[in-house]
């Protein structure tokens, strides 16, 4: 017995009868058996052989209908700056008055704070994308410019305009080419000054 | 039977085969502790499954299967008036002789596995086969036995040092690195 012990003097821990395990099984088990089979997940995230196949009419209509919301947005972005918007009303009732150089609004009794100064700084110094041909034509002359729609910056968070008039653009209006081009440029508001 | 149902019917029972046998064949081991029996039971197994072609369809094919495997080996211990020890066995049964570059262990330490895996409990070995000749998880091997993880960690516990304390008792060294 004493010399069983002194020959055993190496424990077994259970670690040592995990590894011990693994290492038995794997030698135990049928080569055929070793290799577990693929779960149905990783089967389904296997990499398969990519194809490339042309759009489908779907796809394209889905296209199709994404640029048809991309120029709707920038068309609303652009009547936002346009002078359409000028026709401002703050919430105390006073009319709003466009500054001469026409890169900034301020409403009449309400002073522009230093935040709605640089906020307007800021948004000024950024390129606005050139609209798309048609939009252009739906604007007056004096905005067709990139720089003109550059220069009309509202430093006022929105909640001022009168959405009347932006509503009034006939935005989905379908085209017709066989005939002239029907052009609605919605009349400029006057201001109390002008009347 | 034309030939293409034929072809259908071996394909299906290869995938079968892909699919249940590494399972199967751990169970047949937890039972009789011996991998070589295990495959025979396996094979068994399959063998009557490929002869149920024209039979009754099968509802479960596992359990099916597992049931046939565990009936032959409860049978073969029977006629042989062998409780499924392995020590026993290992007089007259081929020696399963891995290739060494597989192993890790030698072959004296794997016989000293064996006779410790038979000396367990049934419900010890069942766990240590599941665990570490299946690799599954506790919360995987509870749901199978229709028991708690925890359960299952204590029992797996207890199953290590048992083992190890069967190990250190046949006078097999750890020989660390």
């Amino acid at each position: 017995m004493k010399d069983r012990d002194s020959q055993t003097n190496t424990h077994w821990s259970e670690a040592d009868v995990e590894s011990l395990l693994t290492e038995f099984f794997r030698a135990e088990m049928p080569a055929e058996l070793r290799r577990p089979p693929r779960s149905r997940e990783s089967r389904v995230q296997s990499p398969e052989p990519a194809v490339l196949s042309k759009p489908s009419r779907e796809r394209r209509a889905a296209g199709y209908k994404g640029l048809g919301v991309a120029a709707c947005a920038l068309l609303l972005t652009v009547a936002t700056l346009s002078p359409i918007g000028k026709n401002l009303v703050s919430p105390n009732g006073d009319k709003a008055v466009a500054n001469p150089d026409r890169t900034t609004v301020a409403v009449k009794d309400s002073p522009v704070t230093e935040s709605n100064a640089t906020g307007t700084a800021i948004a000024a110094r950024k390129p606005l994308p050139t609209p798309p041909r048609e939009i252009l034509d739906m604007l007056p002359p004096e905005l067709r410019s990139p720089a003109a729609n550059a220069a009309h910056v509202f430093d006022g968070p929105g909640d001022d305009l009168d959405l009347r008039d932006l509503l009034e653009i006939e935005v989905f209006e379908p085209r017709d080419n066989s005939k002239p081009r029907k052009r609605r440029i919605p009349e400029r508001r006057r201001l109390p000054e002008e009347r | 039977m034309s030939k293409k149902r034929s072809r259908e019917w071996l394909d299906q029972i290869e995938q079968v085969y892909r699919e249940q046998g590494r399972e199967l064949w751990a169970l047949f081991y937890a039972q009789c502790g011996n991998a070589d029996r295990a495959s025979d039971a396996l094979q068994e197994s399959f063998a009557r499954y490929h002869e149920q072609r024209n039979g009754a369809p099968i509802r479960d094919v596992r359990a099916w299967l597992l049931q046939v495997g565990r009936n032959w080996l409860r049978d073969v211990a029977r006629r042989q008036k062998v409780a499924a020890k392995p020590t026993e066995n290992l007089d007259y049964l081929p020696t399963r002789t891995g290739e060494p570059a597989d192993s890790a262990i030698s072959e004296e330490l794997r016989d000293a596995v064996r006779e410790g895996l038979a000396q367990l409990k049934p419900a010890d070995r069942e766990v240590l086969v599941l665990r570490y000749s299946l690799n599954w998880s506790s919360i995987r091997i509870a749901e199978v036995l229709e028991t708690t993880a925890s359960a299952i960690d204590m029992r797996l516990s207890r199953a290590r040092k048992r083992l190890a304390e069967i190990l250190e008792k046949s006078g097999m060294k750890h020989e660390r690195p």
